[in-house]
């Protein structure tokens, strides 16, 4: 039921119990009324025979006063015709007025009243005719007599009428009396049942303003009202309940929120600072690196200038070895010159023939050496190819900089140790070079021994022959074998050249590397000023989230 | 605080409308003062006395809240069993007429010895009576002063009843009266002995005209009448006594020397009224002064402006 409705039945009963108390009110008027109706007729009786018995003692008077003189007979009995009707009246009217209830000494005047009447009746009906005009005198003070009787009975009958009056003016007193307390009572009663209504409605909507207040003051633990009727009041509860839910929900979210907030700048925080480690570590590591690629340049540019050193060896050796060839051919000559000095020098040929195996011996070890320098040939390439390898690994660590810096540093290791090998690989070179160089010297003093044991063992030319012949052989295939190796030094040189266009080409990847790694550093101090940035905003972040909480804390949640 | 201060106006009204009884100006018969009076023997009607009394008492009534019962002699066993049906009707005062129910007075008097009475026209020594008389003696005085004015005889004359001190009390009256007007007027005297016999009354008149006596004063009750009737018979004036007895003899009673009752009664109920029982057991005098004695209107001679005017003179002069 609605608020209004009920409103209107409080308003409905009190009309209805205010329609009994006027119902009471006109109910007791009316028998007041009624009362009056009966009690005046009484009095209008009296007055009536009050001025019927004045006309009668006035009627009288007059008569007395024309029977004095002479009169036409006519006009006295028209008078007497006139007093007979008063009588007749009179009896009536007297009549009446005994039948109104008195009591006591008014009882007894009435009583008094109508035996007065009567005789002055009697009298009178014997008195007219004779027209004796003292005694008709006589009788119209007597009538006078009962004037005053009447009048006395009017008195009473007044007092009667007052006393019903007084009686009647209680009455309407207890009614109005009745209507004040009555009216009292409802007004009472409109105030109780209007101060319950209006209190029913204003209590819980004093208890939804307490908890609004509490709500402003930041306080959500508020219970729900407990509001069973069904109206409008009931909706504002239920709403204004399901709202300070929401908001409290709302809070809830918020405070999660904020403190997701502040974990996650605290986070950020954190991880700033270790990105800014990091990228501290990735400026120093590629400071490191450009460092490193310095000295994997400088390493590179040794590396390079030895393979041109090597080269340049290498030259010098096919320049040695064509020389040899040369000398080979020139020694094929003198073989050949020697041979037809053979026969005689067959003897000498015999220890020729051993300083020619110490020397065959000592080419081998050439041969074997070469091989070995072919080896490390193919180990430079290697290494070059590693190093390459590298050099594009390094790039793309460098390009991942940003994760992680420590790549680097072991790239830059590798390309140092590298480096280094490629330095021992080139040291290596350079010492089986001199080996070569030394076994060359011994080469050429077994050939100055060889000449000398040939000068000496001239003579023993069959053995020479023999000796030539092979030596002959062995001095094509090693002047073959010296081509080859002159074509393998060759190869060497054009893959050692090849190899320093690769250290050159490395080394313009690694300056550009270098460069990137500048472009790095840079981007890295960007970033860094970035993150300097970053963290300012976070900073702020924290101090709005920190307001925030301290303003969603203010709330006290259930 | 508007509808309550409404509500307060309104409560206010309502009581201030039901205490404010309007007050009954009448008051009832109990709350009235309460005049019994006993008449004496004819009773109302007799054109005298009683009547007299009873017009006070119509005139008391009109002027004062009061309330009056009357008994005639007839309508009672006897005077007493009458007087104490008037005190046993609480009246505040009981007046008695005439000199005839005193002794049936004085013993209900006794009786009651609270009950205020007054006795009118005589006089007695009960402590609750009232006495109330009338100076005859100024009246007559009036009444001899008139006889004297409108005499032509130079003689009139003067019939008392008994010859008591009372009737001698008219007598000297109406003699200094005369010869206050006319030193030398002649007064006849004649006491009848009695206050019922109309015929000697008559005698008594038809002998005082022969004497030439033109004017004649009588103070002799029914004997009185007689007195007056032979008067107008004989062509003579006379002048009643105690209540206009005009009616008596139209033609002759010129005025009477009137006892006025009514005023004293009247009177007395008024200061009674006025100071209860102030006036009880004294004997009261009612003489020219209070209007207690004078004379009732002039009639018969012609014309009689300068009688009223010799005679108010006289009044003056007392």
């Amino acid at each position: 039921m609605s608020i209004q409705k009920k409103l209107m039945i409080h308003a409905l009963l009190i009309i209805a119990i205010f329609s009994i108390m006027l119902s009471f009110i006109v109910y007791h008027l009316k028998s007041v009324q009624q009362s009056n109706a009966n009690t005046v007729p009484e009095l209008m009786v009296i007055q009536e025979a009050q001025l019927q018995v004045n006309n009668m003692q006035q009627q009288l008077e007059n008569y007395a006063v024309l029977i004095n003189v002479p009169q036409d007979e006519a006009v006295v009995t028209q008078m007497t015709s006139t007093m007979e009707t008063t009588v007749k009246k009179l009896d009536k009217t007297i009549g009446q007025i005994e039948q109104i209830p008195f009591t006591g000494e008014a009882k007894n005047t009435v009583q008094m009243l109508v035996k007065r009447y009567q005789l002055i009746k009697e009298e009178t009906f014997a008195i007219i005719p004779t027209k004796d005009v003292t005694a008709t005198k006589r009788l119209a003070v007597r009538t006078g007599g009962i004037s005053n009787d009447i009048e006395h009975i009017s008195l009473y009958q007044q007092d009667d009428y007052y006393k019903m009056l007084e009686g009647l003016n209680k009455r309407i007193q207890n009614v109005i009396w009745y209507t004040i307390i009555g009216t009292l009572f409802i007004v009472i009663l409109a105030i109780t049942l209007t101060y319950l209504a209006t209190r029913k409605i204003t209590k819980p909507l004093a208890t939804i303003a307490n908890h609004a207040v509490h709500i402003a003051d930041g306080d959500l633990r508020i219970e729900k009202m407990t509001y069973t009727n069904n109206d409008e009041l009931k909706q504002l509860n239920d709403a204004f309940h399901s709202m300070g839910e929401s908001l409290q929900q709302l809070i809830q979210r918020i405070q999660q929120t904020g403190v997701g907030v502040e974990q996650h700048t605290a986070q950020i925080v954190k991880d700033n600072t270790h990105v800014k480690e990091m990228s501290n570590a990735i400026t120093l590591a590629s400071s490191e690196l450009e460092q490193g690629t310095h000295e994997i340049k400088s390493s590179v540019q040794n590396t390079v200038n030895l393979a041109e050193r090597m080269n340049a060896t290498f030259d010098d050796t096919v320049a040695m070895a064509t020389h040899n060839v040369q000398r080979g051919k020139d020694m094929m000559q003198a073989i050949e010159d020697s041979q037809r000095h053979i026969e005689a020098q067959r003897e000498t040929m015999q220890a020729s023939m051993t300083t020619s195996e110490k020397m065959e011996s000592a080419f081998n070890e050439l041969k074997q050496q070469t091989v070995e320098i072919e080896e490390m040939a193919q180990s430079v390439s290697a290494i070059s190819d590693q190093t390459q390898l590298l050099a594009l690994n390094a790039s793309i660590e460098a390009a991942r900089a940003g994760d992680s810096g420590k790549g680097f540093a072991v790239v830059a290791e590798e390309v140092g140790k590298l480096a280094a090998d490629s330095t021992t690989a080139t040291t290596t070179i350079f010492d089986l070079v001199q080996a070569i160089q030394q076994q060359f010297a011994i080469f050429t003093t077994a050939i100055e021994q060889n000449q000398q044991v040939n000068q000496e063992q001239h003579n023993a030319t069959e053995q020479a022959v023999k000796a030539f012949t092979f030596i002959q052989h062995k001095i094509t295939s090693m002047m073959q074998d010296i081509s080859q190796m002159a074509t393998d030094m060759q190869h060497t040189k054009m893959q050692s050249e090849q190899t320093v266009a690769n250290m050159e080409e490395m080394s313009s990847i690694i300056e550009e590397n270098a460069a990137n790694t500048t472009h790095i550093s840079q981007a890295t101090d960007e970033q860094l000023e970035a993150l300097t940035q970053v963290a300012k905003q976070i900073i702020h972040l924290q101090q709005l989230t920190n307001e925030l909480m301290s303003g969603v804390n203010r709330f006290k949640l259930k | 605080m508007k509808k309550i201060g409404v509500l307060t106006l309104l409560i206010t009204l309502l009581l201030t409308g039901c205490t404010s009884k309007e007050s009954t100006t009448a008051k009832t018969v109990a709350e009235r003062y309460h005049v019994g009076l006993m008449l004496s023997d004819m009773g109302l009607g007799d054109l005298s006395i009683s009547d007299l009394a009873f017009d006070g008492l119509v005139r008391a009534t009109e002027d004062f809240d009061i309330v009056f019962r009357y008994l005639d002699p007839q309508e009672v066993k006897d005077y007493e069993q009458g007087i104490e049906q008037l005190v046993k009707q609480k009246n505040d005062v009981i007046f008695v007429i005439g000199y005839m129910p005193q002794e049936a007075l004085e013993k209900v008097a006794k009786k009651y010895p609270k009950q205020q009475f007054v006795i009118v026209d005589t006089v007695s020594d009960s402590p609750n009576i009232s006495s109330i008389t009338f100076d005859e003696e100024q009246g007559s005085y009036l009444a001899g002063a008139l006889a004297a004015t409108i005499t032509q005889s130079n003689v009139i004359g003067f019939i008392g009843g008994e010859d008591v001190d009372v009737i001698h009390n008219f007598e000297r009256g109406y003699i200094e009266g005369a010869k206050k007007v006319k030193p030398t007027i002649d007064v006849l005297t004649q006491y009848a002995n009695t206050y019922t016999d109309e015929a000697k009354g008559t005698a008594i008149a038809k002998e005082m005209i022969t004497s030439k006596a033109d004017v004649l004063f009588a103070a002799a009750g029914m004997t009185g009448t007689g007195v007056l009737r032979e008067a107008a018979r004989a062509k003579a004036y006379a002048i009643g006594v105690d209540s206009d007895q005009y009616f008596l003899a139209e033609k002759a009673v010129v005025t009477s020397m009137m006892k006025n009752i009514d005023v004293a009664v009247y009177e007395y109920i008024r200061k009674d009224i006025e100071a209860p029982r102030s006036q009880m057991g004294q004997h009261i005098t009612m003489g020219i002064q209070d209007n207690g004695v004078g004379l009732a209107p002039i009639r018969v001679i012609d014309p009689i402006a300068p009688v009223e005017q010799a005679i108010e003179k006289i009044k003056r002069a007392m």
